[in-house]
């Protein structure tokens, strides 16, 4: 197994809030990395830092080998990294199809060529259709996000994501918002990317859910990695002993 | 059961947009228009008139065009109020130079005056996180001092034949005004409505964070508004020159009151991530038409400015709600 992202020494401060401190692990390709622990506990954080959303203060990240500095999102999405954030990173009065291709806007060959081009709705909402029903979800892609519930915009939050083929999709928090039908959807999706060798990125506070999808799981508490765990050989209650920062051992 | 029970003017105005939808609007401001204009016109024997529309499109013609930028202003989510002050600036500034160098230099020295505060208003309010609100205050002050420093407390008197001809002049019975109001608007609304800039300045207002973690600099557009706003602020100055042939450092005072009625008016959020060109030009129009039809009917300024105030709360409170429904 090879390791897509290689995390060495990370540690992040916000003033006098150390929010991560030198936190180390491996990613490996084609996996499914459940991040867990506490609130507070930086996971928000590491994978903003993962994401270009913020820099780390000291540390440094290897992706496929090489030392990556991720400035932006552009960064992160050049190396083909998506994120899926906490914090509903959608544009309510925007369409469907304009979430999905927010930034990333399809345009059309103007008047002038090259010189002026328009942005190509049609364009957008025929790809945005195929990638919503790709993924079973029934969302009309010409409607404003703010007439969905709070599951189907968490949705389009996804597809958004998904829309630039990225071969590693973080996901923080996709189902804290959502029924558990709801859930179980986005919980099969992830396992259906899975399938199809995307490498993911997984933070929840849902356990079940956790040993659900997820291969390993990487335990941060109060800033500090306690542990990467196969989840084959770990129960449940051992798990809650090191998100609450209890080595396995002592656990024991 | 109490909360059912409630029916507010907030469920009026989503009934409204739920139901006319974004054309709606448009039809909601071209009817309140005409309805207008069919008043006035069984009341006033002169309003109905070629002379009189284009009267009062001739007086809408600057209110547009530092609508424009207002426009794109707003639905960034900031706002600008020292366009007025900007105005007077370029103007007067303009004027010296067209009378000292000549039209072309002049022109110039307006568009840049109008660019450069835009600019810095951009870049104070991003990079200090100060509220453009708060900075515009100050810029208005500075920018309408500077007006008066300038011209030395006279008008400034500007006969120049060319400058005449392109900003004020007619071409047959059309004056040069309209034709610059329609043309810039025409700019405005298309690359507001087809471009990738005008997609993010939406995308920016709706959502500053969704955007910035989309990737979109939107510390960028919001700089690029602003410097738009003071750029129309630029061309109203000139167009001021051309229309009355000369620039006093007092002029427009107020009229960002006005431009920011027409904008919201015409369907602009106020939260941002809302608005159009169109519903701009028709919310400047309304106010217009009311002015014009209130003065043909004896009305003076004093109620004119109280009849725009009923109007802004009437189509705020139809309209514009946030997401709970209550009010700004
Ligand atoms: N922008 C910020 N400025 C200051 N402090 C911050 C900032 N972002 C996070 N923090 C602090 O860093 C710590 C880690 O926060 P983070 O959001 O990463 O936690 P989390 O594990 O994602 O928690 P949750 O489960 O509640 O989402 C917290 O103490 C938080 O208050
Ligand atoms: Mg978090």
């Amino acid at each position: 197994m090879s390791e897509v992202i290689e995390l060495e020494h990370i540690s992040k401060q916000f003033g006098q809030v150390q929010a991560l401190e030198d936190v180390s692990f491996g990613i490996e390709e084609n996996e499914v990395l459940a991040l867990v622990g506490d609130n507070g506990a930086g996971k928000s954080t590491l994978i903003k830092i993962i994401s270009g959303v913020l820099q780390q203060t000291s540390g440094t990240i290897y992706i496929r080998g090489e030392e990556a500095e991720i400035g932006d999102y552009n960064d992160a999405e050049a190396r083909g990294i998506e994120t899926v954030y906490q914090d509903l990173a959608i544009a309510p009065n925007r369409t469907v199809a304009q979430n999905i291709f927010l930034g990333n806007e399809i345009l059309e060959s103007g008047p002038l060529g090259k010189l002026l081009r328009f942005v190509d709705d049609d364009q957008m909402e025929r790809e945005a259709s195929e990638l919503l029903s790709r993924l079973e979800l029934n969302l009309d892609p010409g409607s404003a996000v703010k007439n969905f519930s709070g599951g189907e915009q968490q949705s389009v939050a996804i597809a958004r994501a998904l829309q630039s083929d990225p071969d590693i999709v973080i996901l923080d928090e996709p189902t804290s918002a959502l029924s558990l039908d709801a859930t179980q959807r986005v919980l099969d999706l992830i396992k259906r990317l899975n399938e199809q060798n995307v490498t993911i990125i997984f933070i929840s506070h849902n356990l079940e859910a956790v040993f659900n999808v997820a291969d390993r799981a990487a335990i941060l508490a109060s800033g500090r990695l306690v542990g990467v765990e196969d989840l084959t050989d770990v129960t449940e209650d051992e798990l809650v002993g090191m998100m609450m920062g209890r080595a396995r051992q002592s656990a024991d | 059961m109490v909360l059912m029970a409630t029916t507010s003017t907030s469920d009026i105005g989503k009934l409204v947009s739920d139901r006319l939808g974004r054309f709606g609007e448009i039809a909601l401001l071209v009817g309140a228009i005409v309805l207008l204009g069919g008043i006035f016109t069984a009341t006033s024997p002169v309003f109905f008139s070629i002379g009189n529309f284009v009267n009062i499109i001739r007086q809408t013609s600057i209110v547009i065009v530092l609508g424009l930028g207002m426009t794109y202003v707003i639905i960034s989510a900031e706002i600008d109020v020292s366009i007025g002050g900007v105005m007077a600036l370029s103007a007067v500034s303009a004027g010296l130079v067209i009378n000292a160098v000549g039209p072309f230099a002049g022109a110039v020295v307006g568009l840049l005056v109008g660019l450069g505060f835009g600019l810095a208003n951009g870049l104070v309010t991003i990079r200090f996180g100060i509220p453009s609100f708060i900075v515009t205050i100050g810029t208005l002050g500075i920018a309408r001092g500077a007006a008066f420093i300038v011209s030395q407390q006279r008008p400034i008197i500007v006969r120049n034949a060319a400058f005449e001809t392109a900003f004020g002049g007619t071409v047959g019975p059309v004056p040069v005004l309209i034709l610059w109001a329609l043309g810039l608007a025409i700019v405005a609304g298309i690359a507001l409505w087809r471009t990738r800039f005008g997609r993010h300045v939406y995308a920016t207002g709706d959502s500053e964070q969704a955007s910035r973690y989309s990737g979109i600099n939107t510390d960028r557009v919001k700089i690029m508004t602003l410097a738009l706003a003071g750029l129309a602020a630029g061309i109203a100055g000139l167009l001021f020159i051309g229309r009355l042939g000369a620039a006093r450092a007092d002029m427009a005072s107020g009229i960002e009151l006005a431009v920011i009625a027409a904008v919201i008016i015409g369907g602009t959020s106020l939260f941002g991530g809302r608005g159009s060109i169109v519903g701009t030009i028709l919310g400047a129009l309304l106010i217009s038409v009311i002015d014009n039809g209130l003065t043909l009917l004896g009305f003076g300024s004093s109620w004119q400015q109280l009849i725009r105030g009923v109007v802004i709360i009437a189509a705020v409170a139809l309209r514009d709600r946030d997401e709970e429904g209550s009010f700004l």
